[in-house]
């Protein structure tokens, strides 16, 4: 039995028996029609056929990959962006003040709100224009659909807590640790990537762990908005609409895994660093 | 390079700002040591000591007076090593990758860090723990894998801050050896600050009783004691206690409170 897990395997078990049964009295009371929701078996029928194009608007698997494909791209800018930021306000007095009325000004903008503002900016073009690839302007495919006004908003919404993350990694650093680096002979450069980085990394994983859920959330919010034909997000919407509740709920399943899988990756790629850190002293 | 001055100071002074307003630190002190020496610093709690080790390393400038290390100004180079009072290993390196450090901000390739590195190790007689964390290590293997990666570089002044404190008597008394045979073996010059007399005496070729507020020197002398030095001998414990007389009139003169 671990700490801070009282009742141990009975009572994760236990956990886990409430909402089967839940299932299990849902399916029951819904297998025989009748009902407003599809018993769960009719939802399991559609995940478990994801490629099938239910509504001709594209399956399961082509939405979730066009909603990931957008959080990535807007992902890997939100850390590109934000990890540099974050470093400079950590390290510098002069930069923290410079940044810290920009970030403070921005950070409670909430990205959906800035979603119409962005698609007028970027005039709905996709990556496929930007690359210069108009040919593909009619066609289904995953460049198309990768809308800058969408990708800007994810940017937006993952960036500040990269930034918060990684400042309150660099400033954590214990000062006893770069004093003994520089005495043991170590320049600024060796000293900020050898000693500065590696400190950070913890906090830094726990910001972009924060930053990609709510990317996760914004995505689903901004593609229910009118504008967007694609993506889980629509499909949740577009089915509602259809009232095909089977494929809403396989949204609602499938949105609510692929969320726990994000922040689960990264929380086990951040856990060596954080080990190390905590078991310190 | 042997010969000549290591370290000399002339009236110098330190003080901090606390919020109980200025506070003298130290001085004036005044202190000069030849290459190749074993200078123990010994003082009560709170009389300096690591001021003037920080001094000594560039690590803070004195408000008034002037050091001149290794016969320049000091300053943080790569001459000098340092051992603080906590190990302060990186948690996320390995012993053998702490070692390898300031090889590695010195540019050393791999081949050559790693078997320098494992020479250090055996030196401070940690074999077999190379790829440990230091999370899996006692306070013991602590200390002797930061010693092990303060001598890796083979500093001309190395600058010990009570590096032994924490440790219990035996894991003490057997680091404080191999410090020694290290120090005969390589004839570099080291400062040693601590506030246990039997380890400075086990361990000086010079000698310097710091009292506190502001530190200043009160006692300074050789120790004319053989190179193999027994802990039981007369003229050991005759030392001991005559520092340990010393320190007694500084507490009285002083006060409880110091």
């Amino acid at each position: 039995m671990r700490p801070g897990d009282p009742f141990g395997r009975p009572g994760r078990l236990l956990g886990l028996l409430i909402p089967l049964l839940l299932l299990v009295w849902w399916q029951l009371s819904a297998g025989g029609g009748g009902t407003v929701l599809p018993p769960p078996s009719k939802v399991l029928q559609v995940l478990l056929h994801p490629g099938r194009d239910l509504l001709a608007s594209g399956s399961i698997l082509w939405s979730v990959s066009v909603s990931i494909s957008r959080i990535v791209l807007g992902f890997i800018c939100a850390v590109a962006a934000g990890v540099p930021v974050g470093l400079a306000m950590g390290g510098s007095r002069f930069y923290r003040r410079l940044l810290s009325v920009i970030v403070e000004m921005a950070r409670p903008l909430s990205a959906i709100a800035l979603l119409p503002l962005s698609m007028i900016i970027f005039r709905g073009d996709s990556l496929a224009d930007l690359m210069g690839l108009r040919s593909l302007r009619y066609g289904r495919h995953i460049l198309n659909e990768l809308g800058l006004g969408m990708v800007f908003i994810l940017f937006w919404g993952g960036v500040f807590p990269v930034i918060l993350g990684t400042m309150q990694g660099v400033r954590s650093v214990r000062r006893m640790h770069l004093e003994v680096a520089r005495v043991l002979g170590a320049s600024r450069l060796h000293r900020f990537l050898h000693v500065m980085v590696p400190s950070a990394l913890p906090d830094i994983f726990h910001g972009l762990r924060l930053g990609i859920g709510r990317c996760w959330m914004v995505i689903i919010a901004a593609e229910m908005l009118p504008g967007t034909n694609s993506g889980i997000g629509y499909l949740l919407r577009y089915s509602y609409q259809l009232s095909r509740y089977d494929v809403m709920l396989a949204c609602v399943v499938v949105i609510a895994v692929i969320g726990a899988f994000f922040s689960k990756g990264l929380e086990a790629l951040g856990e060596r660093s954080l080990l190390l850190r905590s078991r310190e002293r | 390079m042997r010969g000549g001055a290591a370290l000399r100071l002339e009236g110098v002074e330190k003080a901090y700002r606390t919020s109980a307003g200025r506070v003298r630190a130290l001085g004036p002190v005044d202190l000069e040591l030849s290459r190749g020496r074993f200078l123990c610093v010994l003082g009560p709690t709170g009389c300096g000591k690591t001021t003037l080790l920080r001094l000594i390393a560039g690590l803070e400038q004195p408000d008034a007076g002037r050091i001149r290390v290794l016969g320049g100004v000091p300053e943080v180079t790569r001459r000098i090593g340092y051992v603080f009072q906590q190990a302060a290993l990186f948690p996320w390196l390995t012993v053998s990758e702490n070692v390898q450090f300031p090889l590695r901000a010195r540019g050393v390739g791999s081949g050559e860090r790693r078997s320098r590195a494992a020479e250090m190790i055996g030196l401070v007689g940690l074999e077999g723990f190379g790829s440990s964390y230091p999370h899996e290590l006692s306070g013991g293997m602590q200390q002797r894998t930061a010693l092990a990666r303060a001598l890796v570089v083979d500093p001309e002044l190395l600058l010990l801050d009570e590096p032994f404190g924490s440790l219990d008597l035996r894991t003490g008394q057997e680091l404080q050896e191999r410090l020694r045979d290290i120090w005969k073996r390589r004839g570099s010059t080291l400062v040693f600050v601590t506030h246990r007399i039997e380890e400075a005496v086990y361990l000086a070729s010079d000698l310097v009783v710091l009292g506190h507020r502001p530190g200043r020197v009160v006692r300074s002398q050789e120790v004319d004691l053989p190179p193999e030095r027994d802990r039981l001998s007369e003229e050991f414990t005759e030392l001991l206690v005559s520092l340990r007389r010393t320190f007694e009139e500084l507490v009285m003169e002083e006060g409880p409170e110091g």
